[in-house]
């Protein structure tokens, strides 16, 4: 467990979307808190929230669209939503960068990657044009694009898949962030380069003693990378635990079916479990739990009451009535 | 610029060479292209210039005479590569009319011709880029609404109409410029006017539409993701982005200024190339006629080649397509 404050606390919050007069709740209350030196995985299925989620502490919502009906997210304690836009933007890449899905449309492809370093040191840390050249120059060393500073020169379009990523990830820690967001950093790559890239943001993490939320669908990913994963369903978290701890018990039946759907080799031969029924529409807000309706263990109360995230031993939190009950699916 | 940097950008330089070869070969089959097409159209046209040039009175060999001075009495074959040779050579014989050398007659009105085509285009992206870019930033507030206005009277209204309607109200009602002639700069004004108020409309519909996709994109998140101010994600990263087709676009336009003032001219009472060709065209003055279309066609591509090459600049990706 970890005994020093967060660097980012998030409570109840709660967002929603209007589109074309239609409400969606994308963050039905929201509880998480992220640590300095520890990767936080965000696993959930596509629309779950994890998005919203990063997007909300980067303040980056898009509005109007979207809403925040309540909450706090707070950075060393000090509350980012009550913020000027102005204020906020002094927040954002220099104490909390992000890294997108997919570099070649996130990177813009019109200055080259020097550029894209350059203007950010220039901005946040005050560099003049030379000690930002050198500094761009240390950064693209550092994730591995060379020490010569070749790809300074470079434009997005010149260089390939893997490293647009890793241009991505420099220009996201180039003003040494307290905490850094990787949305799905992964996603648009294949393997052998998956593999590299969450290779480099461990070592990264380690260096810089970052922390770091790391969003994705696929809980290979999330195994191999976090040090501490939160399940997130419908906007809803619905289960937290270390990494250790989660892969070996769960107290959610979410995450025990999300577990199961993955192909293992040790269960060759068997039918894949799937998750009947679908995800809860977004448009919905029921009394109780927003897993109910797909849940095979359901009863009279989780439809009647939506159970709190509860902390059991060792920091594992489970948002489910049957947490501490023994129940096989 | 460290070693490397310097080293990617010769490699850089080198795929803008082998881009600006690949182009200015284009442009050269154009011109190619152009020429023969006006060489056959010109002696597919029914009616002989030696008749013409002869008049009705010439005798028989008379009319010979003008068919051996003209060179129309050899070959067609052999005058086709003549009249290549004498392209490459910017020879395109002399005015029936007026005998004069067709090319030295050109470069005479062709200046005027210029200046009044680059005022338009000054006038049209000066008005275009700041006004779209605005309306695409503030969408829905009144310097779009204004935008949309001027957008679709530029579009409607006739530059011609629109220079008669200048010339009444700036020039007789209140007489700050000259009625007719470019024999004072002043007298350039309401014809560029004319000619850029309909420009500036068709680039400020481009601009706002390219300003509106590009602050869609994702890079704009990743920008304010970075924690730039809205300014710098605007009009330094869109912008760049936004301005690309809009440097195509204000090349054809820039192009068509150049040879399509023709009406303009004639509203003013300019001796620019517009009024040569149409005089020519009049007179049935054949070298000047088809000196005239090689000339612009020259000129039209010659201005889209200078707008790819910019294009390249300002988007090094176009380089390796």
């Amino acid at each position: 467990m970890n005994t020093t404050e967060p660097i980012i606390t998030i409570e109840n919050l709660r967002v929603e979307f209007t589109q074309e007069r239609q409400k969606a709740f994308a963050l039905r209350g929201i509880d998480i808190a992220f640590y300095k030196d520890e990767i936080h995985g965000l696993v959930g299925e596509s629309g779950s929230g994890k998005t919203v989620t990063a997007m909300s502490i980067m303040g980056l919502l898009p509005k109007p669209a979207a809403t925040i009906l309540s909450g706090s997210i707070r950075y060393e304690g000090k509350e980012l939503l009550s913020l000027s836009e102005d204020a906020l933007r002094t927040y954002r890449g220099s104490k909390i960068a992000m890294v997108f899905q997919e570099p070649a449309k996130y990177l813009n492809p019109a200055f080259t990657v020097g550029e894209q370093i350059r203007e950010m040191v220039m901005l946040h840390k005050g560099l003049n044009k030379h000690q930002a050249e050198m500094r761009a120059r240390e950064l693209l060393g550092l994730v591995g694009l060379g020490k010569d500073g070749r790809a300074l020169g470079a434009y997005p379009h010149e260089l390939s898949s893997g490293m647009k990523q890793r241009a991505m990830i420099a220009i996201a820690i180039s003003c040494d962030p307290n905490f850094l967001i990787a949305d799905e950093p992964t996603t648009s790559l294949d393997v052998t380069l998956q593999l590299q890239i969450l290779k480099l943001l461990k070592i990264l993490k380690k260096m810089k003693r970052m922390g770091m939320l790391f969003i994705s669908h696929d809980l290979s990913v999330i195994r191999e990378i976090a040090d501490r994963v939160s399940v997130i369903y419908a906007g809803k978290i619905v289960e937290s635990a270390s990494v250790a701890r989660l892969f070996e018990h769960q107290m959610h039946p979410y995450t025990r079916l999300l577990l199961l759907s993955i192909p293992d080799a040790r269960h060759r031969g068997k039918k894949l479990a799937t998750i009947a029924g679908q995800v809860l529409d977004a448009t919905n807000d029921p009394q109780g739990c927003v897993f109910a309706p797909r849940c095979p263990l359901a009863k009279e109360l989780c439809y009647r009451e939506s159970p709190k995230l509860i902390a059991h031993e060792q920091g594992h939190t489970s948002a489910c009535h049957f947490a501490e009950e023994a129940w096989d699916l | 610029m460290s070693d490397a940097e310097k080293q990617h950008n010769i490699g850089a330089k080198m795929n803008f060479i082998k881009y600006a070869a690949k182009r200015f070969l284009r442009l050269i089959l154009t011109i190619f292209i152009i020429s023969t097409i006006i060489f056959f159209v010109i002696r597919v046209i029914p009616g002989d210039p030696a008749l013409v040039i002869g008049g009705v009175d010439a005798s028989p060999s008379d009319i010979q005479a003008i068919r051996a001075k003209l060179g129309t009495d050899r070959p067609l074959s052999v005058q086709y590569v003549e009249f290549l040779w004498s392209i490459l050579r910017l020879d395109f014989g002399r005015s029936m009319i007026s005998d004069e050398p067709v090319i030295s007659l050109i470069l005479q009105r062709f200046p005027l011709t210029f200046t009044l085509a680059v005022l338009g285009l000054l006038i049209g992206i000066l008005i275009a880029i700041p006004l779209g870019v605005l309306s695409a930033v503030k969408r829905w507030s009144g310097w779009d609404y204004l935008g949309l206005v001027f957008s679709q009277l530029g579009m409607a209204i006739p530059s011609f109409w629109l220079g008669i309607l200048l010339l009444l109200l700036l020039a007789i009602k209140f007489p700050i410029f000259p009625l007719f002639g470019a024999d004072s700069p002043a007298g350039l004004v309401l014809p560029a006017l004319s000619l850029g108020i309909g420009r500036a409309a068709i680039l400020l519909r481009h601009t706002r539409a390219s300003m509106i996709e590009e602050l869609s994109k994702e890079y704009v998140v990743a920008a304010r993701a970075k924690g730039l101010p809205e300014s710098v994600i605007r009009y330094k990263h869109a912008l760049k982005n936004a301005l690309l087709p809009i440097i195509t676009i204000a090349g054809i336009e820039f192009g068509y200024m150049l040879g399509g003032a023709i009406i303009i001219e004639q509203v003013f009472s300019l001796p620019g190339l517009g009024r040569l060709f149409l005089y020519a065209i009049y007179q049935r003055d054949f070298p000047l006629i088809q000196g005239g279309v090689v000339f612009i066609a020259l000129i039209f591509s010659l201005v889209n080649f200078v707008a790819d090459m910019l294009y390249s600049i300002v988007n090094p990706k176009i380089r390796l397509e």
